[in-house]
This record gives structure tokens, sequence and C-alpha cells, in this order.
């Protein structure tokens, strides 16, 4: 897929001559299409390459058994560069085509900038827990929202009594989200926040933490996703701050623990939805989907799964879920469906009439680098 | 006659458009030959060429005897053939004495090179005005003042053959006599190639006249140059 | 902590990589008269070679040394083999076909080392340097004191010095430069290479700081022209406009906010493009 946002003219027009004859006997058959719109290039393209691999993962498994409810399916990946006009594009290109499904496989900007085009649908199932869709929109959020992580860190710091963080978000529309969360949450528990903004070009992330890490602080939050983190993380390091440091989920990854493993902070420290440490996972149910997800994909890709595969997975199941309904193209049959049915993923995604986010803060836990794996994090003294 | 340079059946132009055609000539150490011609007559593309800034397509140059067709330009410069371009190309933005000290380059390359410093006495020597404003900007010279340093620059390249490109262009009256005493007081020490507009000037100086028509050299009487 | 010592700190760390970044342009843009877009993908080749090459076992002064050769390697064979063929192709061809061969550079890392960011140990271990209520890693600063050092270096070896004068004079006039015997080719490639070497180094003492990925090298070109610009494409003035625009960058992020960065800095860049431009404004010129 990384090919797309790499060719050139010429070759998509190359690949366009190749793939033509093929394309009619195809439609003849009957497919299920559906989109993809993800950043495979760009600031954002960790995210959406980590989600890519699940949904490819998924499209290889249920076409080599034949598909679903007799229909194989067409996945097109539409690489949006993390840009919301690229990603109007792409969205609109794929409901123009027939799309049954798209996965919303982008970041913040970019899925508010696609979520008015499926006014009437098709469903846009989202990973990303900075949308909130509306109850009236087409849209389904497979992951807690931003509101339930911030309130994760609040249940963690209050069972710590600390009453103090400092907390370090991005310029962007993703930082704007975490900020807005934090001022909401963290006031309502009663938790002083302590706040600096960093550019996401920025090489130095010191003054941030000068400013939000006094000797008062016990513990600092990261919202910070992307590449960008790793600079926070480094000049916590190099400033000796000693408090424990809380990143973003989007960093629950292996590639992230291998860039910060020589310069790790004391302790760190982040969210997380709890499949990812399947042993303490309440429900039996979730616990053995959890495991069996992150085996499997260990198997595909030779590489630990993260945060960012695992709300993949959700997406790929709530989507499975959805093309087995009677007639997938009646959209107002399959959002009543959603509202009203419990789906079995990693975390079972319950979505209501009135609320289409999936997952709630229970789903949400703290967990703490320990060696190279995440586990539940320990307290805070 | 011994000729320091001598060009045979010279093409050359600018890409594939030919300037100048069978250009036959050869100048001796002590000699100066004056070229005459219109503008746009292939006069500067041809003195280009000899100085290697231009390719031939056809042809030889020969300095002492060595064969140089294929040299760069700056390989030239540094076996001798020195070049004061039409429109001097003073480095602006270099000081005089800098301008004067980037013919360094030659250094090393030739044999019984005075040192640096004794060569560039002479040359303020001959030009007291350079010496004045010697850390003066090089954009900074009036037209005469710039028509000096370019000739001061070309001397220091020790050159066994020097051209001179349009030398009185833009130069006033009375600077246009100063600049011809000052050249007349270097002939003989190399073969000279002076090309003017200016037919006195040339007179005054060159020992030979050809003229430049339609890119090919023919004697100042008109008829074609066999010079060698 | 004393939030204003952090921030000159964080200023001279930042203005360093402008710096870095920023001299090699002015150096190739002054001899070559190329604005070189594929300037900071030295910076990005440089730092994913060295994190795989750390990665594979090679010991880090090796893998360093080894990153640098490549990253000199493609500065130089960018000159030669892409750029110098098409010498007199116009100028804003030539700019576009540089911004081409960053993409080339983005699309062969990504092959090579996937759209992950990437890192490697740094140089000088220890615990941070406390003065005065801050604190700076001993990587950053080496980061200043070469990053500043070397351009300074550079900038004296283009002022005072035989060699340096003929890619001045390269730059300018390259046609005089060879009737008086510079060998302009020679000095352009020396160009590229320095500008290269420098590119490198700031990947190698920056990188270790933050991480490097795929797109890391137009942003790097980014800064640096932003800082070369307001030198007004100066050898000498790249290291003040480099150094104010860290300091101005971290003071602005410290005590207005980082929202605030953006808007600020481009405010100065506009004021000083019209001062740059008041002589012309003006009907006059600097240049006799």
């Amino acid at each position: 897929m990384r090919k797309f946002a790499l060719a050139r003219p010429a070759a998509l027009a190359a690949a366009a001559v190749l793939l033509a004859p093929a394309a009619t006997p195809a439609a003849a058959q009957e497919v299920w299409r559906i989109g993809e719109v993800a950043p495979l290039s760009g600031p954002a393209a960790t995210v959406g390459t980590r989600l890519n691999k699940v949904t490819k993962m998924w499209v290889e498994e249920a076409n080599a058994k034949g598909g679903i409810a007799g229909r194989k399916i067409e996945l097109t990946t539409c690489n949006d560069e993390n840009k919301p006009e690229k990603a109007v594009a792409c969205a609109r290109d794929m409901i123009e085509k027939g799309a049954v499904i798209i996965f919303g496989n982008a970041l913040t900007a970019s899925l508010r900038a696609i979520q008015p085009l499926v006014k009437s649908g098709p469903i846009l199932l989202i990973p990303s827990p900075n949308v909130v869709p509306g109850a009236d929109t087409y849209g389904f959020q497979v992951s807690p929202s931003d509101v339930d992580i911030t309130e994760a860190i609040a249940e963690f710091l209050k069972a710590n009594k600390i009453d103090k963080i400092g907390m370090v978000a991005a310029t962007d529309a993703s930082g704007e989200v975490g900020v807005a969360s934090a001022r909401k949450v963290f006031g309502d528990e009663k938790i002083e926040l302590r706040l600096a903004r960093i550019d996401l070009r920025a090489t130095d992330a010191s003054t941030q933490l000068a400013r939000v890490a006094g000797s008062d602080i016990k513990v600092v939050y990261s919202s910070y996703t992307g590449g960008g983190a790793i600079t926070v993380v480094k000049s916590f390091k190099n400033l000796g701050l000693a408090q424990p440091l809380i990143v973003s989920y989007g960093n629950i990854s292996d590639a992230f623990v291998q860039l910060v493993k020589d310069v790790k902070p004391p302790r760190l420290l982040g969210t997380g939805v709890a499949g990812i440490v399947p042993e303490i996972v309440k429900d039996p149910g979730d616990r053995a989907r959890s495991q069996a997800f992150l085996e499997a994909y260990a198997k595909r890709y030779a590489e630990r799964p993260d945060m960012i595969n695992l709300l993949g997975k959700a997406a790929v199941d709530v989507a499975e879920a959805i093309l087995k309904t009677p007639n997938p193209k009646d959209y107002p049959a399959v959002k009543t469906f959603l509202e009203s049915t419990p789906i079995p993923s990693v975390h079972t995604q319950r979505f209501s009439a009135k609320s289409h986010v999936g997952l709630d803060a229970s789903s949400v836990i703290i967990v703490e680098l320990k060696g190279e794996t995440w586990v539940k994090a320990d307290p805070v003294k | 006659m011994t000729a320091v340079l001598q060009v045979e059946a010279l093409d050359g132009g600018y890409g594939k458009l030919t300037v100048f055609r069978g250009v036959s000539l050869a100048v001796a150490r002590d000699q100066t030959l004056g070229l005459l011609g219109a503008n746009g007559a292939g006069k500067t593309t041809l003195l280009k060429t000899i100085a290697g800034a231009l390719p031939s397509t056809k042809g030889r140059v020969l300095l002492d005897g060595r064969d140089v067709t294929r040299m760069p330009a700056y390989l030239r410069a540094r076996a001798g053939i020195g070049l004061v371009p039409e429109g001097r190309h003073i480095l602006a933005t270099l000081s005089v004495r800098d301008n004067l000290a980037l013919t360094r380059a030659i250094e090393g390359h030739r044999p019984d090179l005075p040192p640096f410093e004794h060569r560039v006495a002479e040359v303020y020597a001959m030009f007291p005005r350079l010496a004045e404003r010697a850390s003066q900007l090089g954009g900074s010279l009036s037209g005469g003042e710039q028509q000096m340093l370019a000739i001061a620059r070309a001397l220091l390249l020790k050159p066994r053959v020097l051209m001179l490109d349009e030398p009185t262009q833009g130069l006033a009256p009375i600077i246009v006599q100063s600049l011809a005493v000052t050249l007349a007081g270097l002939k003989g020490r190399f073969a000279m190639i002076v090309v003017e507009q200016n037919k006195a000037f040339l007179e005054q100086l060159a020992d030979r006249i050809l003229q430049v028509r339609s890119g090919t050299l023919v004697a100042a009487d008109g008829r074609p140059a066999t010079d060698n | 902590m004393n939030l204003f010592t952090q921030s000159v700190i964080s200023g001279l760390m930042t203005g360093a990589v402008y710096t870095f970044l920023g001299i090699g342009l002015v150096l190739v843009y002054r001899t070559a008269r190329i604005l070189n877009l594929a300037h900071g993908e030295t910076f990005a080749i440089t730092g994913v070679a060295a994190a795989l090459l750390a990665g594979a076992g090679l010991p880090l002064g090796a893998a360093l040394g080894l990153a640098i050769l490549i990253s000199l390697a493609f500065a130089t064979g960018l000159h030669r083999f892409v750029l110098r063929p098409r010498a007199e192709w116009p100028a804003g061809t030539l700019i576009l076909i540089t911004l081409g061969a960053a993409f080339v550079v983005r699309g062969v890392l990504i092959l090579l080392a996937g759209t992950d960011p990437l890192s490697f140990p740094v140089m000088f271990e220890g615990p941070p340097v406390r003065f005065a209520g801050g604190a700076m890693p001993l990587q950053g600063i080496a980061l200043v004191v070469l990053g500043f050092g070397v351009s300074a270096g550079v900038g004296i070896f283009l002022a005072a010095t035989r060699a340096g004068k003929q890619l001045l004079a390269a730059a300018e006039n390259p046609y005089a430069a060879e009737l008086l015997g510079v060998n302009v080719e020679r000095a352009r490639i020396t160009a590229y290479a320095i500008g290269g070497l420098l590119g490198a180094l700031a990947g190698v003492l920056l990188i270790p700081l933050i991480a490097v990925d795929f797109q890391s090298g137009l942003a790097m070109t980014l800064r640096g022209f932003i800082a070369a610009a307001i030198s007004g494409m100066s050898p000498v003035g790249v290291l003040f406009s480099g150094l104010g625009l860290g300091l101005f960058e971290a003071m602005v992020g410290a005590y207005l906010g980082a929202l605030y960065q953006d808007p600020v800095m481009f405010c100065v860049l506009i004021l000083v493009a019209l001062w740059q431009s008041r002589n012309i404004r003006f009907g006059g010129s600097r240049r006799a």
C-alpha cells in the first residue's frame, strides 16, 4: 500500500491498465467494496501504516475463507498524507464507487473533514479517540474517547493521592482535543493542571518541561502522539527529571520502546486499552479475543502488536459484524443494528442510540514499561 | 617564425550554431596581432574558444606547439593563455587585492614563477591607482580602473599570450589614450591579440591587422588571410 | 528550575541546528547558484544510515563515520551526476530537480527503514550539566559548540582563505574565475561536500536527542532556508540569524506559548524580507 504514496502518475496509469481486465469479472461477481483512508506518508504515517496492516490482515484472512456472506472483500486504501483536503477526496471517491464501509484510519483533522460526507451512509469506522461522532451520524468510534482516557488518568492520580499534574500537548488538532479533555476532567476532579504546548517541529522540549515539571509535580503527562513524542521523552531524560512520565496510547508500541530504551525516564507510563495486557482483562471472552489477536498479528508480521493495531482490530471486527447483517447497504438498518447489539471484539463494543463511542473509561488502563513489555502500572509514591 | 599560439582551421560557436569557421592564425612571441570587425562578426566567440571557455567543433589550438584543444579554460589559463574579457568581468564582491589574488591558482603549475608579492608589486607599479584602491571592492571601481584591474589580473597569470577583447569599450578618449600607452609598453614581452572596433587604436598598437567578417578571417585589404 | 535559563539553553541548541543547516544551503547557493532543496536529506540519510548500521551491530563510531560518508557521497553525487550535466537548464528547473531528489531519498528511506522513527545513542554520555537553574545534556553542549564553531569556521574559510575566496569567485562569476585559473568545478563540488558534511554532522549530533524518519529531510531544509533567507544568503550572517531564530523560538515558546511560535516567526520573516528589499522598493541598489 505504501507504493500508493510513492507512485508517480505514469506508474499509476500503468497499474490502471494492468488492473482493468480484472475489474470487470470482479464487479460481476459482486464483492464488498471497502474503503480505507489512512496516512501512509507524512507525519502521521506510523499511525496509518499500523492500522493498515490490521485491515490488510483481515481482508486476506476473510478472502482466504471465501469472503463474508459469500462475497469477497475488495479493499481500496487511499493515502490522505494527513491532509484533510486529501482525505475528503479519498472518501468522496470511495463513496462514488459504492464503498459499503469506510475505515477512517486517519487522524483527527482528516476524520472531521470526512464526517459530513457520510451523513446518509456508508458507515464510517473510527479508531481515533479524538472524534466522538454524534449519535445522529453514521460514524462509529471503536476506541474510548479522549475524555475517557483522561478520566482513567485522573482515576489513577486519585488512587495515588496526587492532586497536581504537568502536561505537554502538541499544537495540532489532536493537541487541542487533549487540552480540552484535560481542562474538563482534571477541573471536575479538582486536580491542578499545569500545561505547556509544543510545536510539532520542535527539536527540544526542555522549556515546556521546565514549565510543567516543577518539584511539586508528581506526574507528567505527554499527550503527544507520533515521532515528536520521542523528543519529549528524551528531553525529559536530559533534564534529569525523576517523576513518572505518562505517554499517549499512540506510543504503546515496540517501535517506541526500541527508540526510548536507552533514554527512558526512571518510570515510563502510558495510557491504553486493557487488551494490550490480556492477563488483566476481566471479561473472559474479551481476554481470549485479545490474546488470539496479539498472537495472530505477531505471527503474521513478526512484530509485537501495539495499541494502534488493537484499535484497528476493533474496527475490522465491527466491519465484519456489519457485513454479516442481512443488508449491509441498508445504512439506517445497520445503524440501528450497531446501536442495539454489542459487538464482541478485543473489547466488546457497546454503541447506543445516544452514543457512537463503543468503549468507555472502564476499558482504559494505565500501563508501565518494564524491561521491554508493557504491564499494569505500579502505584506512584 | 616560432609561433607561441597557433590556431588551425578552427570552427566554433554556441551549441549547434557555428559562429566562426576555418579560422587559422599564428602569433609569434614578440608579436601583436590586431583583429578588427563589426559587432557580431564572431571576434569575441573566437577569443573565448581560444581561451577554452567555449568548445571548438573542428580544428586545433596549439600553445608553444602543444595541443590544448581539449583543455578546460582554467588549465589553459594556468598554461599561459590570458584573456581580458569583454565587459571586464571584475568580481564585484571581492576586493581589488582579492581579485588579483585569485590568479594564485596558477602557482605550482608554472616553472620559474616569481613570488606572488613580487608579481603584484610589478602590476601595482604599472597601475598605481590599483595599489591605492587595493582594499576597495571591485564593484566600486570606475570603468577605467576596472579595465586596469582586468589587465592586471591577466598579467599576473604571466601569460605566454595575452588576448584583450574590446579593451577601449565604454572608456573616455583620454583613458583610451593612456591605455594605448600602457599596452604599447607591454609589446614584445609576450604575444598579444587585441580585438577592437576602434581601428585607430589598433593601428597604433598592432604589428599586423586582420579583419573578422561573418566568422572568417580576411586580410586588411579584403583578400582571404593566409596567416600561416 | 529556571525557565529563562532553560529557554536560553533550548534556544542555543535549536539555533545551532538552524545554523548548521543554513550555512550548507548558503554555501551551495553562493557557489553553484542553486537553492538545493535536497540539502536536508543529508541530515535524514546520515540519521537513518547511522541508526540502521548501529542497529546491525556496528560500533557507534564506525556507524557514524560510515553514515557521514554516505551522506557526503549523496551530496557530491547529486551535483556530479544530476545537476552538473544539466548546468545549462534554467535555475527554477534545477531547484525542482533538487526537490525531486529529496522525494527520491524519502522513498528510498521508506524502503530501507519503514515509516517509524529511528534513533541511535548519544556520543557524549553522562548526566546533564546544571547551571543557573537549567540543565543541558552533554550531547547538547557538543551540538552548540560544534554547530556554531564549525559554521564560524566555514565563514572564516570563505572570507579569509585563498580556497574560500576561489569558492566565492566561482559563485559570483564562474567565467571570470575560470579565466583566472580557478577550477570552478572543484570549487562547486567542494561546496556540496562541505554542505553535505555539515548536514551530516547536524544529524549525528541532533538525532540522538530527538529521532529521525524518512521525512525529516525537508523539515530540516526548511529550517536551514529560513535561517539562510534571513541572513540574506550570507555565510557569516547565517551564524547570527540561526542563533537569533533559535533563541527567539525558545523564548516565544516559553513565554507566549508554542501556539504563537509560527505567527510570530512568520511576521518576523516578512519584516526581514521588507527590510532587505528596502533598496529595491526605493529604486536604488546596494550593488554598484
